[in-house]
Order: C-alpha cells, then structure tokens, then sequence
C-alpha cells in the first residue's frame, strides 16, 4: 500500500503537484487520466523519486521513502517509458538486455555478462515470438516499435515491482501494436496480482481496462472513479465534452 | 633489406603503443559516448611520472601501478566535475588537462631524459633492438583483457551507460558510478600508454603528449575501416595511423606538419565514410 500525506512539488517556484492525498492499496489497477500540463508524468516521478515532493510525506507499507532516491526505489517500483528509448539499451542485443534487466536488485560481479540471462522467460518469448535465435541476437534497435515495448514491458517485470508504472507505453505505437501490448500487459498485470498505475489519454481506454480511474486536472486528483462507477461513467466525465462537430463547421 | 625492416618494426612498436589510447578513447567515445579531453594530459601524466620515479631509481615494474592510478584518479576528477558539478563533458575533460599540463611540468619539467635506467624493454636482455618482442604480448594481452571485461556484468552496464543513463536507474544502479568508472579506466590506460612511449624513446617531452587525443581519433577511425567492435582493428587503426605519418616522412614532408595531416586524415576518413554510407542508403 502506498499512502501521499498532502504531497506537493513545486519546480521553479511553479506548484506541478499540490497537496496530494491518496492510498494505492496493493492489487489496484489504476488509470491516471487529464490533459496535457495537469502533472501526471510529475507524478510518477515523485513516485519514482525522480523528481523528491517539496512537502508532504510517501509511504510505502508504512515506511517512509518520501526521500528516498530514485536508485533505491527502483528496485521495488517499475516503470514504464512511453519514449522505448528509455526502456532499454538499443545498441544492445535483445538477449543482452534481456539479461541486463535481471540485475535488477542484484549485486554486479566480473561474471559474464549473459550470465544472469533469465533462462525461465524463453517460453514466454517464443509465444510472443521474441524467442527465436535471430531475434535474441538482434540489435534492440532494429526491431519494431511494438516488440521494443512488449519486450521492455517483460523486461521491467522481470522482478515482479511492488508498484508497476506505465507512462503511456502506447502513445508511440500503431493501433494493431498498441492493442497486441495491451492485451499481454492486462493479462499479465491481472495474473500476477501486480499494483499498476497506467497513464493514458484515451478515455475509452481507461473506461476499458482501469478498475480505478483517478482524474488528474492541475496539480490535483479532481475526480476518482473505481469499479462499480466504470460501468456508468462515459468518457466526457474523464476529458469534459469534445464537440467535434466543430472542427468540420 | 634491414632498414626497411626497422622502420617497419618502428611503425609497429609505436602503433602498438598508441593503440591502447586508441583502445581508451574507444571506451570514453563508443562506449560510455563521452568526449574526454582529458586523455591529452593523462597522457603526458604518464610520461611525466614514469620519467620521475625512473629517474629516482624507481623500477618499472612498481611504476607502472601508480602511474596507471594517477591516470586514473584524473579520469575521475573529470568524471566528478562532469557528474557532481555539471560541467559539460569537454570542458570537464579541458579543465583537467589545462591542470595537468602544469601537474607534469611540476613533475618533470619541460624535458627529462630516462638515460640508462632499466626500463621494460631491458627484460630481453641483449635485444635491445627488438621491442616488438615485449610490446607484442603485453598490447595483445591487454586487449584480451578489456574484452573480457567488456563482456562482464560491469562492461555490460558501461555499454549501457553511454546509449541510456535511464537504463542505470531502472535497474538500481548509479550511472554516475559507471561513467567515472569508465573514464578512470580510459585516463588509467592512457596514462600507461604515455609511460611505456617514455621508456621506449627514452626521455620525457612536455610537448609529446599534445594532439595525442586526435593522434588516437584518428587511429580509431581508420581502425573502424575493419570493424567497429572492440578487438584487433584497434591496433590495425593505431598502427595503420603511424604508417601513413613513416610514409610522409619518406617523401620529405616536414615533420611540423604531422599535426595537419592527421586533422585532414580525420576529415577525410569522416567525408568518406558519409560519402559511401549515403551511396549505400541510394543503393538500397
């Protein structure tokens, strides 16, 4: 469980986060939703410890890591890039960060670097064709927008996180792509019990797959929707009305 | 017959030589993608030192450790400044070899000459002529050596480091850490490249250590004509490099030049390669 006490952030004298309270209870699935500049990304990195809250206290099952560097966090919280650059090493084979990202936690030795290779995985990869030797040994560069997020999403699972984050992993995929890594990501994430917390900017999207939805309007959570209202709740009550009508007028 | 001979075994002892900066700058600027200036001073550091210690009967073999740690330890001041106070990786690497540049005159002035103190090269007695011998497999030796390491958890997460940062933190790790680790090791060897170059002309110079950073550059261009992994196209590069400066020398070019060629080497090593990657993008 993860509590905000009043947490805020100001960068550059300019309040992002202001006076935030709120509880993540272990197994929620919670889509974060609001428009451009409201604070979600500021949001997850105060989680992260990216960015430390100017006031106000984060605990994590009653421990306070409101100061805790981003380093030591990382090895409990998870998260998920929206930019794929961000979520591994592209000059890098897919075998060697696949291996990579199993140092997680771990001290580093003089071994081989494939030593920590997660051997267990193989059959998850050959269903999601991520498998086969001449992908394991392609530059992570060359493959395709969609396998670089699934195969970032498998790498940043690899040691089940406490707390999952996902900055809109699809935003930089095409529909076919982004709806193959969705479906494996819900599968997974439901299987496995994990705590997620989701950005997106698609209401239907959140309407779809968030158990919670929490509306995220300048700096504050306006508006926090969980399972039952999801069934009632329409998109406008998460972005306001959009009138398209009026781009054709 | 001979000579001909002994400037070929020349091109090749000094390549060898210069290769393993070749060897560090491609650990600063293809691995971890950080310029470091500071190679230009680290070099002379270990000229410098070594020149010193020789001088007060010092043996080499005991040198060699510390002058590998003072390159080093000024690998990491360049690594702090970048890292803890921001400085842009140029500057940082400018500053620190600025500072050296008074650090070796401190230590052996302008000139010092080693004389006949026993050096690496004396430990095949009576074949004073043939430093190949010692380089050879101490240079190969070497380079198996940080392969190896590059192949390692801790060469893994140096690869890392240079192509995204963010990899470190998602995985617990302190990218700072790497990136001072790899620049010790690049300034470490560097600084190990300048003390052998010492014992094998047999005097320090102040000025011997300038243009050493595109001395190298030049070296690892060529030697990406043959690969671009780390491995034996490093010598190739290195040695290929001291080559073409033994072939001005045979068409009377002035030595004052040197510097010159090697910057429009560089240039035109550069047009070629956009040259014919363009031409093999219009191929494809």
């Amino acid at each position: 469980m993860i509590t905000f006490e009043n947490v805020s952030i100001t960068i550059d004298n300019k309040p992002i986060l202001k006076n935030i309270s709120c509880t993540i209870n272990t197994g929620d699935f919670i889509v974060i939703v609001g428009p451009n500049g409201a604070g979600k990304s500021t949001f997850f990195d105060m989680i992260s410890g990216k960015r430390i809250a100017t006031s106000g206290r984060i605990l994590l099952d009653g421990m306070d890591i409101t100061h805790l560097d981003e380093q030591h966090r990382a090895v409990f919280i998870s998260r998920l890039f929206q930019n794929p650059q961000l979520n591994g090493v592209a000059s890098m084979t897919v075998a060697q960060n696949l291996a990579l990202s199993n140092y997680k936690g771990k001290t580093i030795t003089l071994m081989n670097g494939m030593e920590k290779f997660p051997i267990h995985l193989k059959a998850e990869l050959e269903k999601l064709n991520l498998g086969s030797s001449k992908i394991l040994h392609t530059p992570m560069k060359d493959l395709s927008g969609g396998q670089r997020q699934l195969l970032a999403f498998i790498m940043a699972t690899i040691l089940p996180p406490r707390l999952f984050m996902l900055d809109e992993p699809t935003a930089a995929l095409d529909p076919q792509s982004a709806t193959k890594l969705l479906q494996f990501a819900i599968k997974f994430i439901n299987e496995h019990k994990m705590t997620t917390l989701l950005i997106t900017h698609d209401p239907q999207l959140a309407i779809a797959i968030g158990k919670k939805i929490w509306v995220l309007e300048d700096g504050q959570i306006t508006k926090q929707f969980d399972t039952r209202d999801t069934s009632t709740i329409s998109a406008s009550d998460l972005i306001g009305h959009i009138d398209y009508q009026k781009l054709v007028q | 017959m001979l000579s001909e001979w002994l400037i070929i075994q020349g091109i090749i002892e000094r390549g060898l030589i210069f290769s393993i900066t070749v060897m560090a700058i491609y650990i600063t600027s293809r691995i971890i993608r950080f310029d470091d200036l500071s190679v230009e001073g680290t070099f002379g550091l270990g000229g410098a030192l070594m020149a010193l210690l020789l001088t007060y009967n010092v043996s080499w073999f005991i040198a060699f450790p510390l002058v590998i740690a003072a390159g080093a330890a000024a690998g990491i001041v360049t690594g702090l400044l970048h890292t803890k106070l921001k400085l842009n990786n140029l500057i940082s690497g400018i500053v620190v070899t600025t500072a050296l540049f008074s650090i070796n005159l401190k230590i052996a002035g302008s000139n010092m000459v080693v004389g006949s103190k026993a050096t690496i090269f004396d430990l095949i007695a009576g074949a004073m002529n043939m430093k190949l011998i010692i380089l050879l497999p101490l240079i190969y030796a070497l380079l198996l050596l940080i392969k190896w390491f590059l192949h390692t958890e801790c060469g893994f997460l140096l690869e890392a480091v240079g192509d995204n940062p963010q990899m470190l933190t998602n995985l617990g790790k302190h990218a700072d850490t790497y990136t001072i680790a790899a620049l010790a090791l690049a300034n470490g060897l560097t600084a190990c490249a300048g003390a052998l170059f010492v014992q094998y002309v047999g005097y320090f110079s102040i000025w011997s250590s300038v243009g050493i950073l595109i001395i190298a550059l030049a070296g690892l261009i060529l030697s990406e004509t043959f690969g671009k992994s780390f491995g034996y196209n490093l010598l190739i590069g290195a040695i290929l490099y001291q080559a073409i400066l033994a072939a001005t020398f045979e068409f009377n070019v002035d030595p004052e030049w040197n510097k010159l060629i090697t910057a429009l080497l560089i240039i035109l090593m550069i047009a070629v390669k956009k040259h014919s990657t363009l031409f093999a993008q219009r191929q494809s």
